[in-house]
């Protein structure tokens, strides 16, 4: 497998263990720059950090009832700058939901299981 | 003509080995019992924890897996009292949203099981389903965790 530069990747979850273990597994053969988020809000605050790659949750309100949701966010990251890839990484096996946040912008739709995150280092590793 | 007198020393054997024969029935009762009981809890252990995603996502490193599962059991009590509170109240979209949030946790503890129970139990709220079946399935999944807690303390 060919591998990938290193690049600065926000993750945006709000199960901090996911995030710490996503945060492992991308950090374990390539030394990429990950920060981690709970909200969507958090990470926006500090998207002066220019990131290439956010990997954004679509329920985000486990801690924070009012956070918004990925879809908001994702709108948000786009309008801000839409260069930016994004993958959506969700429990949520709707087609629906799926469809609207690749309509929205987001490169890829990763479903949370066993695979997830060999998928989502991949995805990481095939962009520019 | 006189009685036959039953032997005296004949009965005494009889006896004994009739006492040996209990004896004996009685450890192999007690060990297949043991056995069944040995053989339940290591199926049910399979059935609720299957710790081969963590070994191979901590490459077998012992230390990070105990992190996970350290991290997994802090979070246990709360995810537990939260599905009790949300049940107790009827409160379907709270439910769906406690169900949904720790699906990641489930499939990285090997709690299959439990990941698609709590997958039925978002399905069933999202549909507005009868919350007697939604009640059944959140008692179901609450077993589940409590069991893997109990499990996952003695590891």
């Amino acid at each position: 497998m060919e591998i990938g530069k290193a690049k600065k990747i926000f993750i945006v979850d709000d199960d901090l263990m996911l995030t710490e273990a996503l945060k492992d597994w991308l950090t374990r053969k390539i030394p990429h720059h990950v920060t981690t988020f709970s909200t969507g809000e958090d990470c926006l605050q500090h998207f002066s950090d220019k990131p290439d790659v956010v990997i954004l949750d679509y329920y985000l309100n486990a801690i924070s009832k009012d956070a918004a949701n990925g879809i908001e966010i994702l709108k948000a990251i786009k309008k801000y700058d839409p260069s930016i890839h994004v993958i959506i990484l969700s429990s949520q096996e709707h087609y629906g939901i799926a469809s609207q946040t690749i309509q929205q912008g987001a490169e890829h739709y990763v479903i949370k299981d066993e695979n997830a995150f060999e998928k989502v280092a991949s995805l990481i590793n095939e962009l520019g | 003509m006189p009685l036959k007198c039953p032997d005296i020393k004949e009965q005494r054997l009889l006896i004994y080995k009739q006492l040996i024969l209990s004896k004996v029935f009685g450890y192999l009762c007690r060990m297949h019992i043991y056995t069944l009981y040995f053989y339940e809890s290591f199926y049910i252990q399979k059935r609720i924890f299957r710790h081969q995603f963590l070994e191979r996502f901590c490459e077998g490193d012992k230390i990070r897996m105990q992190k996970y599962i350290d991290m997994f059991l802090a979070s246990a009590p709360s995810l537990i009292e939260n599905l009790k509170a949300s049940l107790n109240n009827n409160d379907c979209h709270e439910i769906a949203s406690q169900a949904h949030g720790h699906k990641a946790k489930l499939i990285m503890m090997g709690m299959n099981e439990a990941k698609e129970l709590a997958s039925e139990i978002e399905m069933l709220c999202r549909q507005g389903e009868n919350m007697d079946s939604i009640k059944i399935s959140l008692q179901k999944l609450v077993i589940q965790i409590e069991t893997a807690v109990s499990i996952l303390q003695t590891v």
